[in-house]
């Protein structure tokens, strides 16, 4: 193996947050970071990926001597986060070459990720390594294996079903849910009530999905001209609210209100002006915003925080049954991954091999030449040539057929190397 | 075209047997590849060379190649299979507006059971084309046959809104594994379906009226004589009132803003389908448009008033 890799840092499934929060780089740390580690050790690459649940840091380098150990890694780490190396030691994981390259197609694939499948990891795997490249251009080992991580991702992605089901309850209500019911969203008239962080969640998926007709209300004007305003949505008075869920499409309810807001004798009140057109109730607020009755009027389909939680508990264990599948997949990439590598390694010593047979069978043609000089017609000697030629071919292919399958290339050729008297 | 020539019903019936196969397959396994891009493509390939073959039978057998084109609308047999070409090619046209969707599901049986009703009773009615009215029969015939394509269709949309609607309401929509496309997008088609319709079964009855109008040719010295009026015609008037029902549930749907939403439009579909499977069944049965043994060879419309006249014991008008 031509590259050493190893991997020092800390995950959601080994550290808590209060140590993770402490490791965290932002983007603009990252590079004074891999300067220093650079001066420190000279004569390896490095890629830090940092979010909010991981900070890893890979290493690599074509001589083992020239990477750092796992605990002068810890000591620079500990040292720039201004922490005790020894309150951190512990927190952390070390993995090297193959299993370093295992759990970075992991990570990669979102496969290691806390909420498995998402896709955010991918993204930011290819932000740190595009961070790593700008601070040194010459980073050509990490190249290979992180643009092997990537393509891994793709293909867990298109072979498995891991990323299709969503998780979060704003995303299955919008993106799955409200798509069974409209076709479309630009035309549709949304209208959410109250303007908190769930709000803020869900109006993500409208836009992403083209709604665009938004118009919130809430009873704190400020708040609610703010969520418009990051929407591009109008305000509501809290006194409009009859008429303008008489002429919405979909209703997103998130209010802390203690009691119903849209109750029977509030829809009494509109259910003529809506003149039997569908509408849509994600009931995202506890308690409950509207009265579970309304659920009964023609053409109005409520949907509270349960129906829609339970769906996504659906799609986690969906997600989870895929998993044995992607595991396979990354088995088989990074042992493809490695047996690459030694190929490429032991490249040289078969092409030497190849050049020193060649090499000899030119100079036997010579002398065979030189020996019938003016006996052989062109065509004889045409015929001499492809004989050689197809002698040394089939005595050369059996032992490079051999180091091809074989799992662990070295061994064959070093006793390729020995028998045959291969020097570099 | 020997290719074409050899080409029978079971043909295209396996391709489209096998697709409904893998749609139920679909619901009762939770295999990776048959939801997959690639079992989607094939089946669309297969449903593809199905039509194809079809069309083919259609064209040979319809008698196109021989510039005949007598077939698919003056003869039940083809007259069925054409019917079934249309839900087939409908399901092309939605497997590629909504992939995923399981309309396939409704739509192909109907298709296949169309193909069987006409393997098993296609011989029953065959009725040569009346060439001084071949330009109106052709009216008359296509209208009517694509009427009953898109009522069909209606239909299918009709109850799907339904059972959507139905899931929905009850939440159970992504429990399922058939996949519907969206209450808008149905209500939207079984709409168009209605109004389309009404518009090609009044376009049929109105050329089925021109047609009695004009004098009959006989097909042995070609003398022409007048067909009867055909007003008592069970036919004629059941068709009426499934125009006139199509007509007021267009209207209505037009004008009475509720009708316009969901539940009411999918009600108007299905009770209009019910109206042609009801005309459907009243033209089998009173042998509308077929050839009666020993007269000379007549026009669709025709046929009822020279029965009836026969039945009177009256020759009236006939040569």
């Amino acid at each position: 193996m031509t590259i050493n890799l190893q991997l020092v840092g800390c995950s959601h499934h080994h550290s808590d947050l209060s140590i993770r929060e402490q490791l965290v780089f932002s983007e603009s740390q990252i590079p004074p970071f891999l300067d220093r580690f650079y001066r420190a050790f000279p004569g390896s690459e490095a890629v830090l990926l940092s979010t909010c649940n991981r900070t890893e840091l890979y290493v690599a380098s074509r001589r083992i001597e020239s990477l750092p150990s796992d605990s002068a890694i810890i000591e620079l780490l500990a040292h720039d986060r201004k922490l005790s190396p020894r309150l951190i030691q512990d927190e952390l994981f070390c993995h090297r070459d193959r299993n370093a390259i295992r759990h970075l197609f992991s990570v990669t694939s979102s496969i290691d990720s806390m909420v498995i499948g998402e896709t955010q990891i991918l993204s930011q795997v290819k932000r740190a390594y595009q961070l790593a490249s700008e601070l040194n251009q010459s980073i050509s080992l990490s190249h290979q294996i992180f643009q092997t991580a990537i393509r891994v991702a793709k293909r867990v992605s298109n072979e498995t079903n891991l990323h299709s089901a969503r998780l979060s309850v704003p995303s299955v209500a919008i993106c799955v849910l409200a798509k069974q019911v409209f076709e479309r969203l630009d035309n549709k008239r949304i209208l959410v009530l109250g303007a908190g962080e769930m709000a803020r969640e869900t109006l993500r998926y409208v836009r992403s999905e083209g709604g665009s007709q938004i118009v919130v209300i809430n009873r704190t004007t400020a708040n609610a001209v703010s969520l418009a305003n990051e929407f591009q949505g109008r305000v509501a008075e809290w006194d409009d609210l009859a008429s303008e869920i008489a002429r919405a499409d979909l209703l997103i309810c998130t209010t802390g209100s203690p009691l119903p807001i849209v109750n029977s004798s509030l829809f009494d009140t509109i259910e003529s002006q809506r003149k039997q057109r569908p509408l849509l109730i994600l009931d995202l607020a506890v308690p409950r915003n509207v009265e579970a009755e309304i659920g009964d009027r023609i053409n109005v389909y409520v949907y509270t925080l349960d129906d829609l939680q339970r769906e996504c508990e659906r799609n986690l264990m969906l997600r989870k049954s895929q998993l044995e599948k992607a595991q396979v997949i990354l088995d088989h990439e990074t042992d493809n991954f490695l047996k690459d590598l030694e190929y490429r390694a032991n490249g040289t010593t078969i092409a030497l091999l190849k050049r020193r047979a060649d090499e000899i069978k030119q100079a036997e043609l010579l002398r065979l030449r030189r020996k019938l000089d003016g006996q052989l017609d062109d065509r004889s000697q045409q015929e001499i040539e492809a004989a050689f030629h197809r002698l040394v071919n089939k005595l050369l292919d059996p032992p490079l057929q051999s180091i091809r399958e074989e799992e662990s290339q070295l061994d064959l050729v070093d006793a390729l190397k020995r028998l045959f008297q291969l020097n570099d | 075209m020997e290719l074409l020539h050899r080409i029978s019903v079971t043909c295209f019936t396996a391709c489209y047997l096998l697709v409904v196969m893998l749609e139920i397959a679909r619901i009762y396994t939770e295999s990776d590849w048959l939801s997959g891009k690639v079992s989607r493509f094939l089946q669309f390939l297969t449903v593809a060379a199905g039509l194809f073959a079809h069309s083919a039978f259609l064209a040979h057998h319809g008698g196109w190649d021989r510039g005949d084109q007598t077939l698919w609308i003056n003869n039940w047999f083809g007259w069925c299979l054409a019917v079934s070409w249309m839900l087939v090619l409908a399901y092309l046209w939605i497997s590629v507006r909504q992939p995923r969707s399981g309309l396939g599901l409704f739509l192909l049986p109907i298709a296949l059971g169309l193909i069987w009703y006409a393997h098993r009773f296609g011989s029953l009615a065959t009725f040569p084309l009346n060439h001084d009215r071949s330009g109106w029969n052709f009216v008359h015939g296509a209208s009517l046959l694509l009427g009953t394509s898109i009522v069909t269709l209606g239909f299918i949309f009709g109850v799907t809104y339904l059972i959507q609607s139905y899931r929905l309401k009850h939440k159970s929509v992504s429990w399922s594994r058939i996949k519907f496309p969206s209450l808008e997008w149905l209500q939207n088609s079984a709409e168009r379906c209605l109004l389309v319709s009404a518009v090609l079964l009044g376009i049929g009855l109105g050329s089925g009226v021109v047609m009695v109008q004009l004098p009959v040719t006989t097909a042995d010295n070609g003398s022409q004589f007048n067909a009867p009026k055909v007003w008592y015609d069970p036919v004629v008037w059941t068709s009426a009132i499934l125009f006139v029902w199509l007509v007021a549930a267009s209207i209505f749907n037009l004008i009475y803003r509720p009708a316009r939403q969901g539940r009411k439009v999918a009600y108007l579909v299905v009770t209009s389908f019910l109206f042609l499977l009801m005309e459907l069944i009243i033209v089998w049965w009173m042998g509308h448009a077929t050839i009666i043994a020993g007269l000379p060879a007549i026009d669709s419309l025709s046929a009822f008033s020279i029965e009836w006249v026969l039945k009177q014991g009256s020759h009236g008008e006939l040569p």
